[in-house]
């Protein structure tokens, strides 16, 4: 693996990781906005799981309509096996990059 | 409550951003705004969420109107680069090929003016289709000449019998430049 997701790629995964069997887009948006604390729109959030699914780290599942949502079905998102790697992955990368350094960025 | 879940998104910008979402997402997707805007008529009122629905519209327009040129100057760079290692790899072929276009187009271009410049020839005159020049044919010893220039009381004559010619004027070329040749002049000269 030469390529690594993007920040916003990774956030998203790992939302819908965090989600389990509700991530749908909607339910993606909110959480994203209750754990950064700024909104998101839907165009960025989509565009986002589309191309995690088309990167083979997500699939999707048709759920059922509702009268909420004018009775269309929903589209739900569950992180597959190569999505976890890939997550397991970053957070190696990560951790190797933020190796003794936690405490540096804590005095500033 | 129960009333309020009743309420439909506005018609509208639902319409127009169906027809704006990719084809294969869509259903969902339009599910999506229909339920954030659901839930927006519960928690912010329905002005609100409506004024949110139309906003979703307008901010993805630039993007879409913008989107189809860049992408079609991506795709002409493109074209423009494989052009240009065509004729790289191809030099022989390319070199006949641009040069018998440059041999073509200039002689298109050489062309052009000089059949430009014929017919325009005198053309600014005001009445320029009324006014001939005269043009004397001679036969000598055989032989027809034609001969642009003309006896200088032929002009005259020609004025006083036909009734066709309303007006006549002389000039001679006299030491490079051409000049008017007034009848005072002529019979100074006679």
């Amino acid at each position: 693996m030469n390529k690594y997701l993007t920040r916003k790629e990774e956030m998203i995964l790992l939302v819908v990781f965090r989600l389990g069997d509700v991530a749908s887009l909607v339910k993606v948006r909110e959480e994203l906005k209750h754990i950064t604390g700024h909104r998101w729109s839907v165009g960025n959030v989509y565009v986002t799981l589309d191309r995690l699914a088309r990167l083979g780290f997500l699939q999707t599942s048709v759920g059922e309509p509702s009268a909420r949502r004018g009775g269309k079905a929903v589209k739900y998102y569950f992180v597959t096996a190569q999505g976890k790697e890939e997550l397991v992955e970053l957070k190696r990368v990560h951790d190797r990059l933020w190796e003794g350094l936690l405490g540096f960025a804590a005095e500033d | 409550m129960k009333k309020k879940q009743s309420v439909s998104p506005p018609r509208i910008p639902a319409w127009i951003l169906s027809w704006l979402l990719p084809q294969y997402d869509r259903q969902y997707l339009r599910g999506d705004f229909d339920e954030i805007c659901s839930f927006g008529y519960e928690d912010k009122g329905r002005l609100s969420a409506d004024i949110w629905y139309w906003k979703q519209v307008v901010v993805s327009l630039p993007q879409i109107l913008i989107h189809p040129f860049i992408w079609s100057v991506i795709m002409f760079k493109n074209y423009l680069k494989m052009n240009l290692r065509n004729l790289k790899k191809h030099k022989g072929y390319s070199f006949l090929n641009i040069a018998g276009m440059s041999v073509g187009l200039a002689c298109f271009i050489l062309v052009l003016l000089f059949v430009r410049y014929e017919f325009r020839y005198e053309k600014h005159h005001v009445n320029a289709e009324r006014i001939y020049r005269l043009i004397v044919e001679q036969n000598l010893g055989g032989g027809v000449f034609q001969a642009a220039s003309s006896p200088v009381p032929l002009e005259e004559t020609l004025a006083h019998d036909l009734p066709e010619v309303e007006e006549f004027n002389r000039f001679t070329q006299q030491a490079g430049y051409w000049s008017h040749m007034r009848p005072t002049t002529f019979m100074k000269m006679k």
